[in-house]
């Protein structure tokens, strides 16, 4: 199973914090960005990375979001271990 | 466009700000809470005009100012607000949880990363907005009376920021 991040960190505290993240679906297109709070469990591989945007012309452009690894290290996250649901909150 | 009355979208925006990140990545921001009227969104475009000896009309016209504002009337009146209404340092404001001491000084260049989340068309009609770099430039009158709201409406200038290294040097709109 994939791995997991929990939002949530010294400097995403829970309270009225949010921070975003770009959505990567699983085929590597763009799901948009998604905003989350402390709390929020998503799998790692959803954040970020090179994402396949398909412009009006057709044709493709690399979007590079900011990876799980990125929010984990600027003490915004923590990986989990569990075995729990990635959420996909949209609230602000 | 074929008619499609879903594509009719009405709906208030929260208005999360927090410090400014350089080169697009993702900031940490505090929902402002209440707002007392609808978050605005303006912008000021420039052209400059060329004509020709051999015509009467501008035969070229080249954009060339762009500028963004964003006017928030900020209902609930936190300290932290007053900070970034004010672009008061964050060494200004003392204190722990409510009970915060600001210190009134010189404004001080300061930039802020802000989103507002409203209402969208794409699959789950949510649209953000990002703000990547965004400036305080101006305060109405803060009312303190019987009958007053307190609140604090803010103006913001959304700056050109080149360290975002796609398209969106100014902001950005995300359906979702």
């Amino acid at each position: 199973m994939a791995r997991l991040i929990r939002f949530g960190g010294p400097n995403l505290p829970v309270g009225p914090y949010s921070t975003w993240y770009d959505h990567r679906n699983p085929d590597g297109s763009y799901g948009g960005q998604i905003s989350v709070r402390a709390g929020h469990v998503v799998a790692a591989d959803r954040v970020g990375g090179e994402i396949a945007v398909e412009l009006k012309d057709g044709s493709t452009e690399t979007l590079h979001g900011k990876t799980a690894a990125y929010y984990v290290d600027s003490g915004r996250a923590n990986w989990v271990d569990e075995d729990e649901e990635p959420a996909r909150p949209v609230e602000g | 466009m074929a008619l499609d009355a879903t594509n009719i979208i009405v709906g208030a925006g929260t208005f999360n700000i927090g410090a400014y990140v350089a080169a697009g990545g993702a900031g940490t921001l505090a929902d402002v809470g209440h707002t007392s009227a609808a978050n605005e969104l303006a912008a000021e475009f420039e052209n400059t005009d060329f004509e020709s000896e051999r015509a009467q009309g501008i035969v070229k016209t080249v954009p060339s100012k762009t500028g963004y504002t964003l006017k928030i009337p900020i209902m609930q009146a936190e300290s932290e607000m007053l900070r970034i209404a004010l672009a008061q340092p964050a060494a200004n404001q003392t204190g722990t949880g409510e009970n915060l001491t600001l210190r009134v000084g010189a404004r001080v260049e300061q930039y802020h990363q802000a989103t507002i989340v409203t209402t969208g068309v794409g699959t789950t009609g949510v649209r953000t907005l990002t703000f990547w770099k965004l400036q305080a430039i101006a305060v109405d009158a803060i009312q303190y009376g019987k009958n007053a709201l307190q609140q604090f409406i803010v103006t913001f200038r959304v700056m050109f920021d080149d360290s975002v290294t796609t398209a969106d040097k100014f902001w950005k709109s995300v359906d979702a």
